[in-house]
């Protein structure tokens, strides 16, 4: 059961660096 | 089923002191492994990688660095390990501080601004994996706290932006112009 919620906490928290990332990288794409 | 072999069987994939699944005790660093992986791949920009590649060098040595001193002090402390490398995880090593490093070099802002923000968010999201790793049970704290992890994560990551800096690793800072 907690390896459950922790492969969820994960890909939550996987899915926010990523967006966050990509907001970042988008902004850098544009500067450039 | 041999008794010898029920026995090494046994004991492979059951943890003596635990008395946990060792096949689902490995799971969480496999897990973190993959997933940063899954980001590296779908955000890195590979004609950077040869500069942006030593961020994750240098995210590595200070996970190594920050780990092996808190683990040798009994501050905290891993389970569940597949490889071990300087007292820590290898494919935990090699998964969230080496990809993150990676990203972290190739997105650095050009706004100050920016860049403090980055450090508070990045600390969060950090500090989010290390609450779900302490949670399954793979990570114990011994003589440790949450709230000194987020110090020493912002304080590991205004180092890590002033070797970016130093080393000129974010694509921005190797313009003609500038």
């Amino acid at each position: 059961m907690k390896l459950y919620v922790f492969i969820i906490f994960m890909l939550v928290d996987g899915l926010f660096v990523f967006t966050w990332f990509k907001y970042l990288d988008g902004i850098r794409r544009k500067e450039q | 089923m041999s008794t010898l072999f029920k026995e090494y069987f046994l004991e492979y994939l059951v943890d003596n002191k635990t008395k946990i699944n060792k096949r689902w005790y490995i799971m969480p660093w496999i897990i973190t492994f993959v997933i940063s992986w899954i980001i590296l791949i779908a955000l890195i920009d590979t004609k950077e990688i040869k500069y942006t590649i030593w961020g994750g060098i240098l995210a590595v040595l200070f996970q190594l660095t920050i780990d092996n001193i808190a683990i040798h002090l009994k501050l905290y402390n891993f389970s569940g390990e597949i490889i071990k490398i300087f007292h820590s995880e290898l494919f935990f090593t090699i998964g969230a501080p080496f990809c993150i490093g990676i990203l972290y070099a190739q997105v650095y802002p050009k706004n100050n601004m920016l860049r403090l923000i980055n450090i508070f968010i990045s600390t969060a999201l950090f500090f989010v994996m290390e609450y779900a790793l302490v949670y399954v049970g793979v990570l114990k704290y011994l003589h440790w706290y949450y709230l000194y992890s987020i110090a020493v994560d912002i304080t590991a990551l205004l180092a890590f932006g002033n070797l970016i800096t130093i080393f000129k690793l974010a694509p921005w800072m190797r313009d003609d112009k500038l």
